[in-house]
């Protein structure tokens, strides 16, 4: 697959074949390297294929090979003009992503409880195989209708944290009653829960910060302790994406469409398939807010516990609440002309820039928080949107894996992984310590690399650095 | 009786390559590697209720599917998992799993629970050395 150079960290690939629009690639050095290796890139080809695609078919410097799109895609259709919504483009994990809270400690506070906060965060997070939820008995149709605020008036966290999050929490559009029995089954046993594979909590604390201002309007400070929670609709949404599936390819082809693999599949927006999954989607997100509420709310009280204070006297405040795996309708200039596309981020992180008019009043300045979780053991970034974003208002999700789970097993058994952790300071709860070796840090791309290139591309501009102290994970 | 699987290399997930004489063997083949790629065999023989799974006919590749998401259903849902299946299936392409529901509880792990089944570079077909299906799981 050529690639032409635009800059040092732009690549585009020329229209060619059935491709409606061009790819472009923002990556460099190793990053690029990678993604040409691991055929990422020919599937960033196969998306500008879509129907209704507008500019290019686009890639986040942590790309890597996914089922249809990469992981790291962005694509925009135009909504009006037969543009499509393929659930390929948001991936199983629907809205899959990341919440922050900080906290009114230090890293020095965090040493003196270490064991005590480890042990609490153990004891109140579900993380794994099988079931074990924090959340029983609430109406689950309630939850899939309202996401966060189902959840807050039943009890967990705080009233000021709908207005940190992305949505509010709510997805706007759902239809609870396109969600299947068996995705509610599924989902029934899991309200408050992690989940397994790269899905974690982790304790770090904010050890740079590279934009003052925005820090602080956003919450956080040099040497505090923040806690990041990443995880998503577990197996509702899991459910939901398959169930829809199934029933895309058929009604693809009664739309005349054709894409180059299945996992493709797409309808236009405005058919009765595409609202019936976006529908389907908005009901799935709504779990995905709702899930990580609970999980802050767990950890709020895990804090409280080993601080032996109480909850609201941890001074855990939201700072932001993203997805990066979510299909939106959104406005943007295209061509000169504002223009409904529904934006596709697989593996993306919505990035508002200063001015928009979606932000809180006190974030608006700045713009949009962006959290990018680094690998296990490793640094995490918050970053900020910025304007003239070149992406549709999207920026990278993480580090991105390197290589595949096989391959990481045979570096190092998840014991040694967790001892280097350790030794290295970092307090380690597994639900399965031989799986550590998949999430190590080897595994996965330099996320200060990644974040240099979100940068340097203009598509977020970096706030802080967190280091870890501790993670808990599935 | 299932066929033959095995493990192949995928960035951020895990697929399976599976072999059967027929297209019943490499289904049970399939639902042989998704358990096993999650769960290390029960010592002795597996012990536990029958499972029982049926999917309608269609195209081989869209059935397996079914079939696989059948069995993940099973698992996230009542915690048990098939070990020993067998397939039987139809002029139609329909499938129907025998196995026996172990509880998942009890095994060693593996590899990471799997989200979902894809499509993705999705391919059941039949050649002259017998059936082959290669699928891709979302961990």
């Amino acid at each position: 697959m050529e690639l032409r150079r635009v800059s040092d960290v732009l690549w585009e690939i020329p229209r060619q074949g059935g491709m409606r629009v061009p790819g472009r690639v923002f990556a460099g050095g190793e990053l690029l390297v990678k993604a040409k290796e691991d055929r990422a890139v020919d599937q960033v080809a196969g998306v500008a294929h879509l129907p209704g695609i507008r500019t290019a078919s686009m890639a986040m410097p942590d790309i890597h090979w996914g089922y249809g799109f990469p992981i790291g895609g962005v694509a925009a259709t135009e909504v009006d003009a037969g543009g499509v919504v393929s659930p390929g483009g948001v991936g199983f994990d629907i809205c899959c992503g990341v919440r922050l809270l900080a906290s009114r400690y230090t890293a020095a506070d965090f040493e003196g409880r270490r064991e005590e906060v480890m042990l609490e965060l153990g004891r109140r997070i579900p993380r794994g195989l099988g079931k074990g939820a924090i959340v029983s008995g609430i109406r689950l149709g309630d939850v899939l209708e309202r996401g966060a605020a189902a959840v807050l008036e039943a009890g967990y966290g705080w009233d000021s944290d709908l207005e940190r999050c992305e949505e509010r929490g709510t997805s706007a559009g759902a239809r609870p009653g396109l969600v299947s029995d068996k995705a509610l089954q599924r989902g029934a046993g899991q309200l408050g829960s992690l989940g397994a594979g790269n899905h974690f909590l982790e304790v770090q604390v904010v050890e740079r910060v590279e934009d003052p201002d925005a820090a602080a309007a956003f919450g956080l400070a040099p040497g505090m302790v923040v806690v990041m929670i990443h995880c998503g609709s577990r197996g509702l949404g899991h459910q939901t994406c398959q169930d829809q599936l199934r029933v895309m390819g058929p009604a693809m082809s009664r739309h005349g469409i054709t894409v180059p693999d299945r996992q493709l599949a797409c309808v236009p927006v405005r058919s009765p398939e595409g609202e019936r999954y976006l529908g389907a989607m908005a009901a799935a997100s709504n779990f995905a807010w709702a899930n990580r509420h609970v999980l802050a709310h767990a950890a709020r009280e895990a804090f409280a516990a080993a601080f032996g204070t109480a909850p609201e006297r941890t001074g855990m405040r939201l700072v932001y609440d993203v997805a990066h795996n979510l299909a939106k309708l959104e406005h943007h200039v295209v061509d000169g002309t504002d223009t409904l596309v529904c934006v596709h981020r697989k593996g993306a992180t919505r990035a508002f820039g200063p001015g928009h008019p979606d932000l809180a009043p006190d974030l608006r300045p700045h713009g949009q928080p962006v959290l990018v979780p680094g690998s296990m053991g490793t640094a995490s970034w918050v970053l900020r949107g910025v304007n003239g974003n070149p992406a549709f208002a999207s920026a990278a999700h993480g580090a991105g894996r390197l290589m595949s789970r096989t391959a990481a097993k045979r570096v190092e058994t998840g014991h040694a992984v967790r001892e280097e952790l350790e030794t290295a300071g970092i307090s380690v709860r597994p639900h399965s310590v031989g799986l550590l070796a998949e999430e190590a840090p080897y595994a996965y791309k330099d996320v200060d690399e990644v974040v240099s290139v979100c940068d340097r591309a203009g598509l977020a501009a970096p706030v802080a650095r967190l280091r870890p102290l501790g993670v808990v994970k599935g | 009786m299932p066929g033959t699987w095995r493990l192949f290399s995928h960035t951020a997930d895990t697929g399976i390559e599976a072999r059967g004489a027929t297209l019943g063997e490499v289904a049970a083949a399939a639902v042989e590697g998704l358990v096993g790629s999650m769960f290390g065999h029960p010592p002795g023989t597996p012990t536990g209720a029958s499972m029982e799974a049926a999917v309608p006919g269609g195209e081989p590749g869209e059935v397996l599917v079914e079939l696989l998401a059948e069995v993940l259903f099973r698992f996230e849902v009542d915690d048990v998992v098939p070990f020993e299946p067998s397939v039987e299936t139809d002029d139609e392409g329909a499938m129907h799993l025998h196995a026996v529901a172990v509880p998942s509880s009890g095994l060693e792990v593996v590899g990471p629970p799997v989200k979902a089944v894809t499509y993705h570079e999705l391919s059941v077909e039949h050649r002259p050395d017998g059936w082959h299906a290669r699928v891709i799981f979302d961990v």
